[in-house]
């Protein structure tokens, strides 16, 4: 199929990787902090709101439809659509992304919290818990895995989401893709930039999982 | 708001290659595509391994790598080398839809009760027969789930094919935003989530159907679809 | 349970600290990509094709080169970047004079106003720098380079139908129909698709939003996807595209020469005498060969902005 002619273009190139290893690390850590203050967000918001759900129970539906009516709106149009709000920042980027894994975490949270068995839920009030201290102090560590879970997958899907930033010139990783892109598909770039977030990806998850076995010891492998 | 009206109620919205009905064919389209490819590929898959047994961690291990490859990246990657257009596209979401469908498709399987299956082979199944008669059946509504998933995935991130001139309902709000035009983004964003949720919907229904045929107690279809619904 | 617990605090402490640390990162880099009004300091704007980027590397090289520290921002096009400059968001953008002045125009008179911007590099500049005023932008002294807006056709194309103006191509629409390529803001643009169909009464098949002059137009063009689409006149490749730049003989296109656009509450005597610098030694085939440094032999816009602005003198 013809392409417009691209002079030097291979999927790899020392030459490329070497040049631009500064731009490759400021990128990739500007790609950390935003789908870390995503995520750690969206968990600051979920979990309170969460517990508040099971709490209240009416809360819990609409809670998660709003949710889920969020996850039909598609990143591009987030991130553009938060543009005139909190302008050509990393914010943003961060805010639109903590929207999205908000729906995740709410929802195994919300499941883990309703999951709690019924002879735990009546010997705790036995011996005392409010509903609410039952909720935290014992209904949290026992949906532990279910919250792990959601963090997991919401900050794995966040990591490819950062990228979409690039169109408000905070995509971490993004920018170099989108670069590579504009620059006359310029292929080391969008490469190098791809096989970085897949391995970003990879590694947060990993430490998620080593996160979760140190919070909950207690539960058999 | 009222903006909003105004522009579904245009009719020059509604014709023409930039009107609501192309798009949402183009949409259709790449969906669609990606979503069978994605199937094609992932069923065998997941279901052969979950029959098998073995290679399940495998399958994980693979549908994870696949979770965190990001799609922006790729769409990119595979326009700049195979061309502009929706082709970049479909195979872009197609790999993205596969892990969801693979990892289902997988646990679906290996999860149909061990007494079923006892009894399957008591009842002298080979295996092929155990498959499509036991099996499948009680894994159907797992497997539809992931199908319904990955679909509804699709569909929401499908807008990105409009960055490698792959068209849909992404281009309303690509052109919005570079235009200023809020009025305009807003009318994409609606369309997507109204064909997202009515993709969901019609999913849901065919599961029930689909699931009410075979058995389950309560097998009323209405409730079926309602209890499909709900666990989205 | 009571040791499960503990741990499951300390667990959360950690979380809560890590969440601190998250959140003082992301408050940290939304605060350092404004790099607000202080003097030695200037956040640049650039469009998301290869010449902006480079544009905006030459113009920062020459600011550090004076002391200056200076970040660059990327976005889309002049509908992100225009209100951004206004606000303060970035502080220059380097722009194109002829295109800028008609959109300041049309957002201040509405998209009937007359046209402003003209094929006399002083009259136009003239407009742009009362338009400019009057929404807060100083428009510096225009560079000798240009790059207008241009439109090709693939090169078996135009033979096969003996094209050479922008006149030959318009005569063929009427029989023909054909596809135009370019970046969404095109059908919006008088100098784009308006202009094509009002000055030269052409007629068009279907237009296919894309990008500016960029790899998706030009592979569109390749592809056949489009039979015409917007380059750039400094574009570094269309040769090796077998791309024919059909001629625009009713002077269409208005003069686009270089021209930093500034927040005027950043100007100093200082900061425009740098960018005039500047301005003054780039010449249309320094950006042509600057493109396809980038865009052809794969160098960074960083590096090639920096050989430029020593080979010119403006730094060291």
């Amino acid at each position: 199929m013809p392409a417009p002619s691209q002079g030097l273009n291979s999927f790899f190139s020392w030459g490329y990787l070497t040049s631009s290893w500064g731009e490759l690390v400021s990128a990739l850590i500007e790609h950390i902090a935003i789908t870390v203050a995503a995520v750690a967000l969206a968990t600051a918001i979920a979990i309170p709101l969460a517990i508040l759900a099971v709490r209240t129970r009416w809360l819990a539906t609409p809670a998660l439809i709003v949710g889920a009516l969020l996850y039909t709106v598609p990143s591009l149009a987030l991130i553009t659509g938060l543009w005139p709000v909190f302008g050509l920042s990393a914010t943003t980027v961060v805010v639109a992304l903590a929207l999205y894994a908000l729906l995740v975490i709410l929802r195994n949270t919300i499941v883990g919290l309703q999951g709690m068995p019924e002879e735990v839920r009546v010997a705790g009030l036995g011996m005392g818990y409010s509903q609410g201290a039952l909720l935290v102090r014992v209904g949290m560590p026992l949906a532990l895995p279910a919250i792990m879970a959601g963090v997991r997958l919401a900050t794995v899907s966040t990591v490819g989401l950062v990228m979409v930033g690039a169109l408000v010139g905070h995509g971490g990783l993004g920018l170099i893709v989108l670069n590579g892109f504009t620059n006359n598909f310029y292929l080391a770039p969008i490469v190098t930039g791809t096989v970085l977030a897949v391995i970003l990806g990879l590694i947060l998850e990993w430490l998620l999982v080593r996160l979760e076995r140190r919070l909950s010891p207690w539960v058999s492998r | 708001m009222t903006g909003l009206i105004e522009w579904f109620g245009d009719p020059a919205n509604w014709v023409g290659a930039n009107g609501v009905p192309v798009r949402l064919g183009e949409q259709l389209v790449i969906t669609g595509a990606a979503v069978l490819i994605a199937a094609v590929i992932a069923l065998p898959i997941g279901i052969f391994t979950g029959h098998v047994g073995k290679w399940s961690s495998a399958v994980t291990n693979v549908a994870n790598l696949g979770r965190a490859i990001p799609t922006f990246a790729l769409l990119l990657l595979l326009a700049a080398v195979g061309g502009v257009g929706v082709n970049a596209a479909i195979v872009a979401l197609a790999l993205f839809a596969i892990p969801p469908i693979l990892t289902n498709a997988n646990i679906a399987i290996v999860g149909v009760d061990s007494q079923a299956r006892l009894a399957g082979r008591a009842m002298g199944f080979t295996g092929w027969q155990l498959l499509l008669r036991v099996e499948l059946p009680l894994a159907m509504p797992l497997i539809f789930a992931g199908l319904r998933t990955a679909t509804v995935q699709v569909t929401a991130t499908a807008t990105l094919a409009a960055l490698v001139g792959g068209g849909g309902f992404g281009r309303y709000i690509l052109d919005g935003f570079a235009l200023q035009n809020t009025t305009i983004v807003l009318a994409g964003v609606v369309l997507v989530a109204a064909l997202t949720i009515t993709m969901e919907a019609a999913l849901a229904f065919v599961q029930a159907v689909l699931t009410s045929r075979n058995k389950s107690a309560s097998g009323h279809m209405k409730s079926g679809f309602l209890r499909a619904l709900r666990t989205a | 349970m009571a040791h499960g617990v503990s741990t499951w605090h300390h667990g959360v402490v950690r979380t809560r600290r890590i969440v601190g640390i998250a959140l003082c990162a992301m408050v940290l880099s939304a605060c350092s990509s404004e790099a607000g009004s202080q003097d030695q300091s200037l956040t640049i704007g650039a469009f998301n094709f290869t010449e902006s980027q480079i544009l905006a590397e030459v113009y920062a090289g020459a600011l550090q080169a004076n002391g200056y520290s200076t970040s660059i921002i990327q976005s889309t096009n002049r509908e992100v970047l225009q209100p951004a400059l206004e606000s303060g968001e970035v502080q220059m953008v380097p722009e194109y004079l002829g295109t800028l002045t008609e959109f300041l125009n049309l957002k201040e008179n509405g998209s009937d106003a007359t046209t402003l911007a003209s094929g006399d590099v002083d009259a136009t500049y003239e407009q742009a720098k009362l338009l400019g005023e009057r929404v807060g932008i100083t428009v510096l002294t225009p560079s000798p380079a240009a790059d207008q807006n241009a439109f090709a056709v693939r090169g078996d194309f135009a033979r096969q139908y003996g094209l050479t103006s922008l006149s030959d191509l318009a005569a063929l629409s009427n029989s023909l129909g054909l596809n135009l390529g370019g970046p969404p803001e095109c059908p919006q643009r008088p100098f784009c698709q308006p202009g094509l169909e009002g000055t030269y009464s052409m007629k068009f098949a279907k237009f296919v939003p894309l990008d500016a002059g960029g790899p998706l137009t030009k592979g569109a063009l390749s592809q056949g996807v489009i039979d015409v689409g917007l380059i750039f006149s400094s574009d570094g490749g269309v040769a090796s595209n077998d791309f024919v730049v059909l001629v625009d003989d009713l002077k269409l296109q208005q003069v686009d020469n270089i021209v930093p656009a500034v927040l005027s509450s950043s100007v100093t005597p200082e900061l425009t005498k740098i960018l005039n610098a500047v301005s003054a030694a780039m010449t249309t085939d320094d950006l042509i060969a600057m493109n396809k440094a980038v865009d052809i032999d794969r160098r960074k816009p960083k590096d090639v902005a920096a050989e430029f602005l020593s080979a010119k003198g403006l730094v060291g």
